[in-house]
């Protein structure tokens, strides 16, 4: 009888190959990707509603630092001390992959959907930020990128799931 | 009769090598995403794609994607899905 191998051999009984490595970095990354523009968002929120005194701080650039830093901790754990390089050939097998470009092109239509359908909740939303117009102006802007983000990070990450095939 | 299927024996070809899915994206050059997700008939690939994929597996490319005039039938070995656009 033929025995079907599946991902179940190949990540627990057989040594990691390289390219799963590429692969498994990439999806960490935008995993990581979601939760930094996520607590992005909710910065942002919680900042709108600040008094009309107070300023942005510094959250935004400690999430940003954090990010970036838990990115290059994932990156070098992940790929064994080596460092993703976005030109090079094991990062351009994962990036060029077909299913994983059509995962983000499904990922950027339903984020320019977002961003366009949530701009009439938005609208009202915006009209309860107390204080200084200009920042319910910058609230639009920003958050119709953060969802936007959110909306790619996420499709793209649902789409490219690996359901089991049994 | 409905619309065409893209079809193919990846499994079963792979199977009789005793390749795993990721030997196989390592010989073709792609990742084991992409072998997932055509064997579970969720993506059909590209030429570019289905001659790469014929080539590590050493077979000619209709023998390991094929059209088939009748719907996907649940519970074949084999794998399909309508081509897109």
């Amino acid at each position: 009888m033929i025995r079907v191998q599946d991902e179940e051999d190949d990540v627990s009984d057989r040594e990691v190959k390289d390219s799963e490595r590429y692969y498994r970095t990439y999806q960490r990354g935008m995993v990581l990707g979601l939760v930094f523009v996520v607590c992005l968002a909710a910065y942002e929120v919680v900042g709108l509603f600040r008094p009309a005194s107070a300023g942005w701080g510094v959250g935004g650039l400690l999430i940003g630092a954090a990010y970036l830093v838990l990115l290059l901790i994932v990156s070098l754990v992940t790929l064994g001390g080596r460092v993703w390089k976005a030109r090079g050939p094991s990062e351009r097998r994962v990036l060029d992959d077909e299913w994983i470009r059509l995962s983000r092109g499904r990922g950027f239509e339903i984020a320019f959907w977002v961003m366009i359908l949530m701009q009439w909740p938005m609208m009202f939303f915006m009209a309860y930020v107390p204080s200084r117009p200009e920042r319910g102006v910058v609230g639009m802007g920003s958050m119709t990128i953060l969802l936007g983000l959110m909306a790619f990070f996420a499709s793209a990450l649902y789409y490219s799931r690996q359901p089991s095939d049994g | 009769m409905g619309e065409p299927v893209v079809r193919n024996t990846m499994r079963v070809q792979r199977a009789i090598r005793d390749l795993t899915q990721a030997d196989l994206a390592e010989r073709a050059g792609i990742t084991r995403a992409s072998v997932n997700a055509i064997e579970g008939g969720r993506m059909v690939p590209s030429i570019y794609l289905a001659l790469k994929l014929a080539r590590a597996l050493e077979v000619p490319v209709d023998e390991l994607f094929s059209l088939s005039a009748a719907a996907p039938v649940g519970g074949s070995s084999e794998s399909g899905r309508r081509p897109a656009g």
